[in-house]
């Protein structure tokens, strides 16, 4: 079921980059101890894993969209700097990778407004777009980031490419989808090998690309469940390598899908086939 | 045992989707929001792709319907009835769990309404959400005139289903084999890859095509980590498709079809409980 005449001329699929943070803030929520031991990936993911992953994109001239948790953003400046340095999209999460699913539209509000003060503090600007932590929110949620002026979320797993939501009182968002298993956690969580992660992400990337579909790469630098170590980076390094050579392929940041649609788009202009 | 199907083939293939939309979801009191928002990929996405797939494939296959989410997208309801394929009966929001019998026998009713309302023709079959039937279920649904259900993995292939007091005359259980034939638990809990998938299926054809000749395959084509709508994921159902179809002799048909066939003496199915152990 090809998707045609959606995306920029001579586009026929588009696909993004995205790295969920999810350092030291996500066991830090978990835990009030010191984060030694098994409780210590989240540090690799800040200390080493996001830096493998900065410099694949290098070698690969690729840029990505980062979604960072505030607490993160504060603790690791030096990340900070390199991420913005290399040109990458930052995009909000939470604080302390706080479960959206459970809090009222003011809890939200509340925590949105701390995420942003940390990272207008460190890079100097509010960020676009938005992914929940662990991709859990309410009903609510496209409401309160349109109210906070966002551009877009990106937490969604209900469709192929972006679309415009009506977010109510005259407000619109943009939703750029993405799927569990086109993210190395999914494998990763359940201990499969770096093998099957390779083929699955690049069998995916295939057909979404024949089918004129988003594919949207969900990557994380942890050491537990992510790609920042040696061998799984060299995963994603293959699939991004086999995404390059697509002749067709518009491979985007989230902002700039968020742009081109903004651009291009009415806000009552939902595509889909049956909505 | 061996089983008798229609127009002499050596096996019979059942591809049957279970197109469970956010009422899943509603029913487990998650707010279809986010991560949760997987069922609403199956009317905009993925239950289109899976039509396109049966028809260019020129094949049957059976659509299982929750009837909230019937409710909330009718053109889901459309989708299928213009493809011609057949829609049976899913529960209302994929009511998985035990309820008193009054409640349960509401649901059962409510469904077969709303179905039947929408798409102009009565479901005569039924899958249990999430696997789960009481001594009320089958009776309530046999007077609501369904011919078969296809709840359990308990045996290689079909047998009277035990309606009330002992095995029915008028209604034929279609077992769904196993949960290694399950979408849902294969990627949702094994997180395989569609290139293991696919050796896999290829494989459990292989050893029941040469057993009992009773193929039943259950799928979701909703999107996350369970679903098979996303391309990669169809694709590896169309490539077993295509597989299948080198085999001679091989049947593909609804879950309607085959529960007629069963139901008709020449099949033997409803004489045949002999094998059935220690079943009343």
């Amino acid at each position: 079921m090809t998707i045609t005449d959606f995306w920029p001329p001579g586009s026929q699929a588009a696909a993004a980059i995205s790295v969920n943070l999810e350092a030291e803030s996500v066991d830090r929520r978990e835990s009030e101890l010191p984060l030694w031991g098994r409780r210590s990936h989240g540090r690799y993911a800040a200390q080493a894993g996001a830096f493998n992953l900065l410099d694949l994109f290098e070698r690969q001239s690729v840029h990505a969209t980062f979604f960072i948790n505030g607490w993160d953003a504060r603790r690791y400046p030096a990340l900070m700097e390199r991420i913005a340095a290399a040109g990458h999209e930052v995009a909000a999460s939470g604080c302390l990778h706080e479960d959206f699913s459970a809090l009222s539209a003011e809890q939200q509000h509340a925590v949105l407004e701390q995420s942003e003060a940390a990272l207008n503090s460190v890079f100097g600007s509010r960020p676009a777009g938005f992914r929940a932590p662990d991709r859990l929110m309410t009903s609510e949620t496209h409401a309160v980031l349109a109210a906070r002026g966002y551009a877009y979320d990106s937490s969604c797993s209900d469709d192929d490419v972006p679309y415009v939501i009506d977010a109510g009182q005259g407000r619109s968002l943009l939703e750029i989808p993405v799927q569990e298993p086109y993210s190395d956690r999914c494998y990763y969580e359940a201990h499969r090998t770096p093998a099957v992660v390779r083929s699955a992400l690049a069998d995916l990337f295939d057909a979404a690309y024949d089918e004129g579909a988003l594919f949207t790469l969900m990557i994380s630098p942890r050491g537990d469940v992510g790609s920042g170590r040696g061998l799984r980076a060299r995963v994603v390094e293959s699939v991004i390598q086999a995404m390059k050579e697509r002749p067709r392929l518009w491979l985007a940041t989230c902002g700039d899908l968020a742009g081109w649609m903004q651009r291009t788009r009415g806000p009552a202009e939902i595509p889909g086939a049956a909505r | 045992m061996k089983y008798r199907w229609p127009n002499g083939a050596r096996c019979v293939v059942m591809l049957t989707f279970d197109c469970d939309g956010p009422g899943n979801e509603i029913g487990r009191g998650l707010d279809p929001a986010g991560a949760h928002s997987i069922g609403r990929y199956s009317p905009r996405r993925g239950l289109p792709r899976v039509l396109e797939m049966a028809d260019r494939q020129q094949i049957p296959i059976t659509c299982f319907m929750c009837g909230h989410d019937a409710e909330l997208h009718p053109e889901y309801i459309s989708l299928i009835g213009q493809a011609k394929q057949e829609m049976a009966a899913h529960g209302y929001v994929h009511e998985g769990w035990a309820m008193p019998p009054d409640e349960e026998i509401a649901l059962l009713r409510k469904t077969h309404r709303i179905l039947s309302e929408l798409s102009g023709t009565a479901p005569v079959g039924w899958r249990a959400p999430g696997g789960q039937k009481s001594n009320v279920t089958l009776p309530t649904l046999r007077e609501l005139g369904y011919v078969y259900d296809t709840s359990d993995k308990d045996f290689d292939g079909p047998y009277p289903a035990v309606v009330g007091a002992g095995p029915s005359t008028e209604m034929v259980s279609l077992p769904n084999i196993t949960s290694t034939l399950d979408d849902a638990y294969m990627y949702g809990t094994g997180r395989l890859s569609p290139e293991e998938i696919l050796e896999l299926w290829k494989g459990e054809f292989d050893a029941l095509y040469h057993g009992a000749g009773y193929f039943v395959m259950t799928l979701h084509p909703r999107g996350g980590r369970g679903g098979s709508g996303v391309p990669g994921r169809l694709r590896a159902i169309d490539r077993l498709v295509s597989f299948i179809k080198t085999y001679p002799d091989v049947h593909f048909t609804n879950m309607r079809d085959l529960a007629r066939w069963c139901l008709d003496a020449e099949s033997g199915v409803m004489q045949a409980t002999a094998h059935l152990g220690g079943r009343p």
